[in-house]
């Protein structure tokens, strides 16, 4: 009878084992989500007698629309600052 | 036959014309969205001469740094035929051009229907495709000779108002005539010392200056792909048609 109870004792301190196993802690991580999207702007450059020289189109990822048009006035800037004459195209002509 | 007539109708015209007259027409030429030049064209009834002048109007009010006049220089010739154009051009930190351009017959198309009067001048329209630019033009038979801005003649009057399809800038109109002009005009200077070269060549020379330039034109942190480098009237030729 001892023999039995022994077992039977054994048999449930296994499954009690056994569930703790299972159990293991899961983490929920938070994933953090940010877009960027394609900017562009095209830029038309002129020569010093009014020509037309060229146009390029500069584009870079930015994240929403306000940098969007804050990046297009940069690329503007830094052209202008490197001594390029330009543009930004669908300006229309004065 | 009739065109035989017509032909020898206006040169006869344009002989007589020229004995007592020379004709000058001032064009302005709408160069780009940012800049407007005079083009004075001239012509003694053999000769024709037109200059864009140095002087450029930059909208933003900013003066010229670099003041170069263009000469473009040709002969009267009979309609049909092919014209020989000399020129000048500058290329920034390249020099000065004296050119060499036949420019080949320009397939205009008149319609008699379309009229509009320009200073004074009763103007017939016409259209063409001129070395890939779809082109609308206003002539007068009026002024008998086929003459016009920049490299632009064949129709059998002067082209008073010249214009791209489609675009705001590259168009020339006239804002002044004059059938008795007494300026004094050369209508064979000289330039010595610009480079003497055929317009094949300058196109290439012109083409690979423009594509360096704009390569080196880079902006940190940004993705640039250049989208055209031939921006004037002239957007193709015809050796680069035969190619095809």
């Amino acid at each position: 009878m001892k023999k039995i109870i022994l077992i039977a004792a054994l048999g449930v301190a296994g499954l009690v084992s056994a569930k703790g196993v299972v159990e293991s802690k899961t983490v929920k991580g938070k994933r953090a989500t940010v877009a960027f999207q394609l900017c562009g702007v095209t830029v038309t450059f002129y020569n010093s007698m009014g020509q037309i020289t060229g146009q390029q189109m500069y584009t870079s990822d930015q994240p929403n629309l306000t940098s969007c048009m804050a990046y297009q006035s940069g690329v503007i800037a830094n052209l202008r600052a490197q001594g390029y004459r330009v543009q930004q195209m669908n300006n229309s002509a004065n | 036959m009739i065109k035989a007539l017509s032909i020898f109708f206006i040169s006869i015209c344009g002989i007589l014309y020229s004995q007592t007259n020379r004709v000058h027409i001032k064009y302005l030429n709408v160069r780009s969205p940012i800049a407007n030049v005079y083009e004075d064209l001239y012509t003694d009834g053999l000769n024709v001469l037109s200059k864009q002048d140095g002087n450029i109007m930059f909208n933003d009010g900013e003066k010229s740094k670099i003041k170069k006049d263009f000469y473009f220089i040709s002969k009267l010739n009979s309609l049909g035929q092919n014209r020989d154009f000399f020129y000048t051009q500058y290329l920034e930190n390249v020099g000065d051009f004296f050119i060499h351009d036949k420019v080949p017959v320009i397939a205009w198309s008149i319609d008699k229907k379309s009229t509009k009067k320009i200073l004074g001048y009763e103007c017939i329209k016409a259209t063409t495709t001129f070395r890939g630019s779809p082109m609308t033009a206003y002539f007068t038979k009026e002024i008998p000779f086929s003459i016009g801005p920049f490299k632009f003649y064949g129709l059998p009057g002067a082209i008073l108002d010249i214009r791209v399809d489609g675009k705001n800038y590259d168009l020339w109109k006239a804002i002044k005539i004059d059938i008795n002009d007494s300026t004094p005009i050369d209508f064979n200077p000289q330039f010595d010392d610009f480079t003497k070269i055929q317009v094949k060549d300058y196109i290439q020379i012109k083409d690979e200056k423009a594509t360096s330039f704009m390569n080196n034109a880079q902006v940190a942190g940004s993705t640039g792909k250049v989208m055209n480098i031939r921006f004037d009237v002239e957007k193709s030729f015809e050796w680069e048609e035969a190619v095809k």
